[in-house]
């Protein structure tokens, strides 16, 4: 089984730093579950380029300030 | 200044970290237990009419004499059985998905669902040219059956095992 992408991402620093914000918000922001958000924030899932954008929007910042690739 | 401000935040961004319990430890969602549900009804259904039946399975000559109206009566009974476990299931992951507002499947939860159609297909496929290859060997198209349904069983399971781990793995 192939392993995780090496992507990482600064959502829970983001949701830190839009007043602790919580994942169930976030979900609800871009028409997700809690649980999808959960694995995405854990880099166990990467989600599409689409969900990507939205959850940037929400945040109000570029998608590679949330999304980094790690070599 | 500006690096006690800093450091204060790193502090609460830690502590912040350590208490967010709920990300370590997500809920398990509608979706993923009735994928339970599904998977242990299922084997315990289905599991327990072919340990019932196994041994005369084995003896062809006497599955064909003492089983075939059980078989079928059998049949029937655990599929309604099953649907209208089913129905009710559904009802009641409608009830609690509108009370907690889950929102509709989102993109990970369609492909958790894909992969394990997948995997469904790919083993009904390789169980039935299996089945479909007792014939060489005189089966009955008693056994046969059984082997056909045997196949949907697994291949069901194997589904309901599929979406379980995805979402255990957080895939």
């Amino acid at each position: 089984m192939a392993g995780p992408p090496p992507i990482r991402n600064q959502i829970r620093r983001l949701r830190f730093d839009h007043g602790e914000m919580t994942q169930q918000a976030l979900a609800d922001a871009i028409g997700m579950t809690r649980q999808t958000i959960v694995a995405i924030e854990q880099g166990k899932y990467s989600p599409s380029l689409e969900a990507a954008f939205r959850i940037s929007r929400v945040f109000g910042v570029g998608l590679e300030d949330v999304f980094q690739w790690s070599e | 200044m500006k690096n006690t401000l800093d450091n204060v935040s790193v502090i609460f961004y830690t502590m912040a970290n350590i208490c967010d319990t709920k990300s370590e430890i997500p809920v398990m969602s509608i979706r993923e237990r009735s994928a339970w549900i599904s998977l242990l009804l299922t084997s315990a259904i289905w599991g327990a009419y072919f340990w019932k039946i196994w041994p005369d399975l084995i003896d062809d000559g006497a599955l064909a004499a003492s089983t075939t109206g059980v078989f079928v009566s059998a049949v029937v009974v655990l599929v309604i059985v099953q649907i209208v476990l089913a129905i009710l299931l559904a009802i009641a992951a409608a009830v609690l998905r509108r009370r907690s507002e889950e929102p509709p499947m989102d993109e990970r939860d369609q492909l958790i669902d894909l992969k394990a159609i997948r995997v469904a297909f790919y083993a009904m496929s390789a169980l039935l040219i299996a089945v479909s290859g007792l014939w060489i060997f005189g089966m009955s198209p008693l056994v046969m059956a059984n082997g056909i349904l045997a196949s949907m069983v697994i291949a069901e399971i194997l589904r309901a095992a599929s979406v379980v781990l995805s979402y255990r793995l957080g895939a």
